[in-house]
Parts: structure tokens; sequence; C-alpha cells
């Protein structure tokens, strides 16, 4: 097989599943064999089936937690739980001033360089989430975590100009991936939406593995 | 009284030094040339800062150009056959790390060609076997049709003005343009911009996260056209005689359709858009999906 003839999903997903058999099972074996994408997708899509299998379906908090909340819950006077929303948008007034103060005062007194870093979209836990969408977190919650702690190993030998280009990116995407659970939780069933979280997640995996491979400084 | 006459050139080197302007370098050249296979795999990497890579009818790599006089170029051929050498690797090393030198490397038509560099240009003509290009900064441009090419890049502009059977381009921020068709494509960038202006294509795949699409190429028929992005507006410019099958949604965003009467219809729960129809019976398989993007089918 050329590399014009790479496995396409369904047919992957087909020889993970036993599905494929005779010619078919051993041309895709073959290929595999010798096709390091492929492989790799292989890899990948077995990892997603196994965490999508190990899933529970609901997760019981341990009863040391729950025996920790109850005991608190009562001590709480309902009034106290939460502060007033005048309080909170006060609170929130004299943030804003102080911080636009501090940053007026240093402004003045010399040229800053600020690292910009995207605030995150409100995250949504992934208990908000329906089952499909928690396959989805959990496949390349993996991948991420080992890329991550690659480039985290690899930062030193980096250009740190390089390294802010590439958190710049993440950044983007993880804005993308936060809008994409957030939207989920209020619409469990939209299979857009979980198309669109899956393309996000590749885009991360992909991402972080090309800054793995990036050319160290000499 | 004496008057100290100082040279001009040490007058002009003191306020090269105190404006910080750079002086060029001390360079040295490079020309190696060897036999080598019709179909050599040829690998080159490290701090260059330009690199031509043409494609000529002769089986001989040639690699000319200029480097810093302290950089480190170095590597070789493989072990000849009585047909040539079946492979080079090179190397260029500068005592900065910053991307220096210019060069130009002359590999027969169906070679395979694999650069890296940190920031750089790369230009290549005239290449019909593969090439896999990979840089941070600077700019990728690639002419000819290569039967493979993977050009993967951060914030460096990817250019190509051809027809590779099976191509992918990837970038984190920089800008893309595929100008020319292929039987397998994939697009993809995370901020940058995708610009299809022309080509037919058997199967496609545009993905960006926040970049806009803009598509204005063919579907064969028989072939697919998938763009995905979260937030990147998509603009498909199809001829109004296309026979696809289209299939198109946005969660929050917009469609408008230029290209038939149909009209989108609100999406799921009254959020969004999306729009499913058959054009000039059918037969290409064109799939849209967008969070929040605007999409537009305008025909041309």
């Amino acid at each position: 097989m050329t590399r014009n003839e790479h496995i396409d999903l369904e047919r992957l997903s087909d020889f993970v599943d036993d599905r494929l058999l005779g010619d078919d099972r051993d041309a895709v074996q073959d290929h595999l064999a010798s096709c390091l994408s492929c492989a790799s997708h292989l890899a990948r899509l077995q990892s997603l089936l196994e965490a999508a299998h190990a899933l529970p379906d609901e997760i019981e908090p341990p009863p040391a937690v729950w025996a920790d909340v109850r005991e608190r819950l009562p001590r709480r006077a309902p009034s106290r739980q939460f502060p007033q929303r005048w309080l909170l948008a006060a609170a929130a007034v004299v943030l804003v001033v102080l911080s636009s103060t501090v940053t007026a005062l240093l402004v003045r007194r010399q040229p800053v360089i600020v690292a910009t870093k995207v605030a995150p979209a409100v995250t949504v836990a992934s208990m908000q989430l329906p089952p499909p969408a928690r396959s989805i977190d959990a496949g390349y919650a993996v991948a991420i975590r080992q890329l991550d702690e690659a480039l985290a190993q690899r930062r030193a030998e980096l250009d740190p100009a390089t390294i802010a280009k590439v958190e710049a990116s993440l950044n983007v995407i993880d804005v993308a991936i936060a809008e994409a659970r957030r939207a989920l939780a209020d619409d469990p069933a939209n299979r857009t939406l979980l198309d669109i979280l899956a393309a996000n997640y590749e885009h991360k995996v992909e991402l972080l593995r090309r800054a793995n491979e990036l050319l160290p400084r000499t | 009284m004496t008057t100290l006459e100082i040279p001009r050139a040490v007058i002009w080197s003191a306020l090269a030094a105190v404006l910080g302007v750079p002086t060029l370098a001390a360079q040295r050249s490079v020309d190696i040339r060897r036999a080598v296979t019709p179909t050599a795999s040829v690998r080159i990497t490290g701090a260059f800062a330009e690199l031509r890579i043409r494609g000529w009818t002769k089986d001989s790599v040639v690699i000319t150009g200029s480097i810093p006089v302290d950089a480190r170029f170095g590597g070789g051929f493989m072990s000849p056959t009585a047909a040539g050498s079946p492979g080079a690797k090179f190397y260029l090393e500068t005592s900065s790390g910053i991307p220096a030198g210019k060069l130009e490397l002359r590999v027969p038509v169906s070679a395979r060609v694999w650069a890296k560099s940190g920031s750089a240009t790369i230009d290549v003509e005239g290449v019909t076997g593969g090439l896999d290009l990979n840089i941070i900064g600077g700019s990728v441009h690639v002419a000819g049709n290569p039967h493979e090419l993977t050009v993967e890049s951060m914030d460096g502009a990817v250019s190509v003005d051809g027809s590779p059977s099976w191509v992918r381009l990837k970038t984190a921020t920089g800008d893309i343009v595929f100008n020319g068709g292929s039987e397998d494509a994939g697009l993809t960038t995370v901020s940058g911009t995708i610009r299809v202006p022309a080509g037919r294509f058997d199967r496609a795949r545009i993905q960006s996260v926040t970049g806009a699409v803009d598509f204005g190429g063919d579907v064969a028929r028989g072939g697919s056209l998938d763009v995905d992005t979260h937030g990147g507006a998509i603009d498909l410019r199809l001829p109004r005689t296309i026979a696809a099958d289209f299939d198109i949604a946005t969660v929050a965003g917009t469609i408008e359709n230029a290209l038939t009467k149909r009209a989108a219809l609100p999406g799921r729960e009254g959020r969004g858009q999306e729009i499913g129809f058959t054009a000039g019976g059918g037969g290409a398989r064109i799939y849209v999906r967008s969070f929040k993007a605007n999409i537009r089918l305008l025909a041309r």
C-alpha cells in the first residue's frame, strides 16, 4: 500500500471491532505494519475505546467526602452561604478600580511588557457532560498529558519566543474546547458539538505533537 | 599641535557598534556535488535562513550557497550503489543558533526531500517526488506537482501553487494558500487563514479553530469536501453547476445560501442554522460544521 491509500477511520474502526475478514483484514494488517501514521491512529482509537469502556456511567464521591460535606452543611447559616449580589458587584468595582490604578501607575513609570494570556472560558466539570463527551475528554486526556509532560521537559531547549507562540495557540484551542464543553452541557444530544469538541482536541494533540518535534536551539 | 587622524572605516565601525547596526558577518561558500539515484532521499536540517530547492533532470545532488564562516555544515551521502548514492543527510549549525546562510539544493525531480529549520524561507520548484518541510517562522512556497507534500509551520506562511497527489499543510497561526487541486488534501490551522482560490479535489479536509476558510475549488464527482471550524468564518465559492450533496450546520452562527434557492433552517432548539440539499443530481459530498462561525455558500 502506498501513502495515498491510508486506512480511513471507518475501516480502522471495523478492524478494531474485528469486523473485517480475510483479505480485507490482511490488507489492513499489512498496511499497519508499514505505515506509522495509520498505526498511530489505530493506537489512539484503541486508547479512546479503552478509556470509554473504563468510564463509569456515574461516579459516586468517596464516603469520606460526603461525610465531610454533611458535617459542614448545617453549620452554615443560610444567609451567609452566598454574598448578596450588590456586595459582589461592589467587590467587582473595587477590584476593577484597584487593578486599573495599579496598571496606570506601572505604565506611567516604565514600559511594561505584558505577557498576554487568554482568559480561559468558564470550564464545565466532566460530570455535567453527556457520556459521549466524557468519552472524548477521556480519550484525549492521556495523549495530551503525555505530550504536555514531554514538552515541559523540552522547554529549556526551545527558544522562549517559540514557546510563547505555542502557548498562545494552545490558549486559543483551550478556549474553544471550553466553549464546546459548555455548549454540550446545555445541549447534550448535539452531535455537531461532539464533532467540534473532538476536532478541537485533535488540534490540541496535533499542535503538542508538532511542538515536541521542533528543532532545539543550538 | 598635531591632529590625530582616525581612519574613516574605524569611525563607521564605531558608529555601527554604537547604533547597533548589524555588520555583515564573514561568509564562506558551500559547494557539494554527487551522483545519486533518481529517487534519492535528501535530508537537510538546522539553522539555515533561506533554502531554495530545485528539481532537475540530472541524477545528482548539488548544494551550493553561503553560510557564516563559523557555522558548521556537516553530513554526507549514503554509501553509493552502481546507480549512485540512495540518499544524503546534511545539517547546519550556527554559533549563535540564529538561522543564517542561504543554500540552494538541486535534486533529481523524483527525489524525496526532507527539510527542517527554525525560522526560514523555503522555496521549492520542480520536485515531483516527495517533500516534507518543517519550519517555525518564515515562509514556505512550493510550486509544482510533488507526489506527496507535507508542510508544517508555527507562524510561517505556507503557499502552494500546484497539484500534489497527497498533501498536508499545517500551521498554528500562519496563513495557508493552496492554489491547486489534489487527490487527497488536508489543510489545518489554529488561527491562520486558509484560502483555496482554485483547484480540483477528490478528497479535501479543511480544519481551523478560529481562522477563516475561503474555498474556491471544485470537488470531483464522487469526491468529498469536509470543512470544520470552531469560530472561523467559512466561505465556499462553488460553481452553480456543481453536482453534490450538501450537509451544513453551525451551532451558533448563520448560513447564507446564494448557491440555490433553499433557505437555511433554524438549528436545534432554535440555535444556529442548518441546511441539507442535493444540487445537480448529487455526486460529491460536502459536509461543513462550525460552532459559532457564519457560513456562506456562494456561486461563482
